[in-house]
């Protein structure tokens, strides 16, 4: 018996990189084998149904692997709080689904200002487009055709919108009366059932994922699907190594977390999807004969142009109920009235309005998203009171500057539980995204004061930022020199070994990166299948200008 | 049943003992830690337990339109959320049961016996002394007293904000109680927002950033 299995494509990550390639290519016949190393979360283990729901949020509910420390996070040191899960569908499994696209100025900040590490995307948002729409067809999406800040998605299948309850009616009305954009969110949430998925019930606390599958994650939109068309999908798999001989790469050799006991896979072609931390560790653990300082790094560029966007959590209480507590998290609008650069402002770049939900009574007594704790004693019953539930938060969520120094490398000091390096994070806020930053609290607080908002509290500017979006540490680029991917996501440094999550996004937009992230999986996955004998024959990598078309 | 390294899984709820699987304690984690805490909650001893209930009637006083926080056996609950003694304190709070315990003892007969205002100046020094005992006291008390059945119900008598909580987020949600979009709101929304096409973005002037100055 050989010491290795082999197969055609080997995907590593099951997040909605891995899994949107894994679903196109194992229906169109190709044999898939995808590594996970963590398990399928079962419904039972989502906390909704449980008085302890809010509590539960802090512990194997926490956003952050350091905190939540199960066996199949890694941990992450340095200036991070990087919220993700390492498990089937990715950290999508614990998001609010709100579901932007990047609009078309965001592949061309490089001609608009390219300040710090800024670089024009390879592509445009016309030639994403078409997978943007495939792409949300596959997860099943809620909202509202029509947004005159976006080209048009006609196209695009939607599920009707979700409900904005008090709290988003609140909101757009302050918009609309200052004459801002507004728009009801597209949400990954549906709110008609399908096959296996229940329809949202305006829950809340997506944040702890949905036990009834109304949050659309590739556990229950790809993985379903993909497995029943062939893909040989393989949990509790932690690569160790991507292997590479002769400048190309051979597949990887991973650790069964149950046995403990090291496999070996080979593979034409492999695909890395294990997220904007997690991918640049991988390469950079994967140094070898030939590639000394890690595989597809020879310009040294894996683990730069970390992005997370920048933050502030801004709260507003009214003397009327919201009602927070009610309607799907994701969020029920956004405007946008401020995404573009006005230079005028003194910054580049803009930030979105993104209207939250609140969680419940616990929450709003441990001090909302904003650290505003209700006294203890005398004065408790009249703050909670006065509190609870006439509560509306705004997300200001800003486009931060890929800068060189933010950066993951290895820490060769902490290890996860299979011994492999920890991954280190070095992240600093830069000028323009705190400028940024502080005149968007400013306009949120415009906003909801005019509509009677009667106290407000702010995290102020928040370091380190919130890391939900983990983006741009394996980017696409034009030149081997400014990049680690080409245009079709391919490595520089080797032909047959492509990288699809966040760390291939050029820049972060103002915009939740996940329906991005999906359809670069879509495209990619078409172009491998299209190409797969040419791609498979490459001895290098070839430019933008002379890869083979789609 | 024990895996390949042949240790036992810890206590359903419990963390294992070490950081390094495989090593000392020998036992393994089976995955997320148990919701709603530990099966087999901590035990506490009388008087510990009656310094909880103190706790938080000092924390959350009694209110006449409110039960009362001593009479909803937090004891239990903060007993599901405190690490057994030999287990790593690996989740929220954080509160390990030989230090928690020590810290109640510290505060002791004399807390539970104390007036209203002796056992706030107690609880005032803790928060002062920025003891852990503070925020561990207070967020099980927070968390215990609001995720109550009986609270949920005073909340929808009490708050007009609260009329249709129901505690879990399932299996109710809320799809009867929310309001939808206001038509004339959405038709309204058509008319802000624009957009550039790519081939009009331009290069800005850089002249005018203010962080630059």
């Amino acid at each position: 018996m050989a010491a290795y299995e082999e197969t055609d494509v080997l995907v590593i990550g099951a997040g909605p990189g891995g899994a949107g390639i894994a679903l196109k290519l194992a229906r169109a016949g190709v044999k898939v084998v995808c590594l996970e190393q963590g398990p399928w979360v079962k419904p039972s283990e989502h906390p909704h149904y449980h008085d302890e729901w809010e509590l539960e949020k802090q512990r194997g509910w926490a956003y952050d692997p350091n905190v939540r420390q199960l066996p199949e996070d890694y941990p992450v040191t340095g200036t991070t709080t990087p919220y993700m899960m390492n498990n089937v569908g990715g950290s999508t499994v614990h998001y609010a689904g709100h579901w932007p696209r990047y609009k078309p100025v965001d592949f061309r900040k490089g001609t608009e200002h390219g300040l710090e590490g800024t670089i024009d995307w390879p592509i445009s948002y016309e030639d994403l487009a078409p997978f943007y729409d495939e792409n949300d067809e596959i997860y099943g999406i809620s909202g509202r055709i029509g947004d005159p800040s976006y080209p048009d998605r006609k196209q695009a299948v939607r599920d009707p919108e979700v409900l904005p309850g008090k709290l988003g009616l609140k909101y757009a009305k302050a918009s609309r009366d200052l004459g801002w954009h507004w728009w009801p969110s597209d949400n990954a949430i549906i709110t008609v059932p399908r096959e296996n998925r229940e329809a949202d019930q305006a829950m809340g606390n997506e944040l702890s994922g949905s036990p009834t599958g109304s949050l659309s994650t590739p556990a229950n939109a790809h993985w379903p699907y993909a497995i029943r068309a062939g893909a040989d999908l393989r949990t509790l798999a932690r690569v160790e190594t991507i292997n590479a001989d002769g400048g190309k790469a051979t597949g990887a050799t991973y650790v069964d977390r149950l046995t403990g006991r090291r496999h070996e896979i080979r593979a034409k072609i492999v695909v890395l999807a294990a997220n904007g931390i997690g991918s640049p560790r991988l390469l950079l653990q994967s140094a070898q004969k030939g590639h000394p300082d890690g595989l597809a790094n020879a310009n040294g560029i894996v683990g730069k142009y970390l992005m997370h966007h920048v933050f502030a959590f801004c709260d507003s209480w009214f003397d009327e109920p919201i009602e927070g507590f009610k309607g799907a998290f994701g969020a029920p609008l956004y405007s946008h009235e401020f995404y573009h650069t006005d230079v005028s402002r003194g910054f580049v770049n803009g930030f979105g309005m993104q209207v939250a939900r609140s969680f419940g009574p616990a929450y709003a007594a441990m001090g909302t998203h904003t650290g505003y704790t209700a006294p203890w004693g005398a004065e408790h019953r009249e703050f909670f009171d006065g509190h609870f539930a006439n509560h509306l938060m705004v997300f200001m969520f800003g486009e931060d500057l890929p800068v060189e120094s933010n950066r993951v490398t290895l820490d060769p000091d902490v290890t996860d539980s299979s011994g492999l390096p920890a991954a280190h994070v070095d992240y600093a806020l830069h000028p323009n995204d705190v400028a940024l930053a502080e005149y968007g609290i400013e306009k949120i607080f415009e906003a909801t004061r005019a509509v009677g908002a009667v106290e407000t509290n702010d995290t102020g500017v928040l370091y380190p930022p919130p890391g939900w979006h983990l983006m741009g540490t394996c980017r696409m680029g034009n030149t081997p020199d400014d990049s680690v991917l080409n245009k079709w996501c391919q490595t520089w440094d080797v032909p047959n070994l492509f990288v699809v999550d966040g760390s291939t996004l050029t820049t972060g937009a103002a915009v939740n990166p996940t329906s991005t992230i999906g359809a670069l999986s879509q495209r990619t996955g078409e172009y491998i299948l299209r190409n797969v004998d040419h791609i498979t024959a490459q001895r290098t990598t070839p430019s933008n200008a002379d890869a083979p078309t789609m | 049943m024990n895996n390949a390294l042949g240790e036992k899984p810890a206590p359903y709820g419990a963390p294992e003992t070490t950081a390094t699987p495989g090593e000392a304690g020998g036992f393994f984690e089976t995955g997320r830690p148990r919701l709603g805490g530990l099966q087999e909650p901590v035990r506490f001893t009388d008087l510990q337990a009656a310094v909880i209930d103190a706790a938080a009637d000092t924390l959350i006083p009694p209110h006449p339109r409110w039960p009362t926080a001593s009479e909803l056996d937090l004891v239990t609950f903060v007993g599901r959320y405190v690490t057994p003694s030999g287990y790593r304190t690996k989740h929220f709070p954080f509160a390990e049961e030989d230090a928690f315990t020590a810290g109640l003892d510290r505060l002791g007969q004399a807390f539970v016996d104390g007036s209203p205002d002796d056992r706030t100046a107690a609880i005032a020094a803790l928060e002062q002394a920025e003891d852990p005992l503070f925020e561990q006291l207070r967020a099980l008390v927070y968390y215990g007293y609001y995720s109550r059945p009986v609270v949920t119900l005073a909340i929808n008598r009490n708050l007009p904000a609260g009329r249709d909580y129901h505690g879990p987020p399932l299996p109710y949600g809320y799809l009867q109680t929310t309001e939808p979009w206001d038509e004339e709101l959405l038709t309204q929304a058509q008319e802000h927002g624009s957009y550039l096409e790519t081939d009009e973005v331009v290069r800005v002037d850089l002249s005018q950033l203010s962080w630059t100055k």
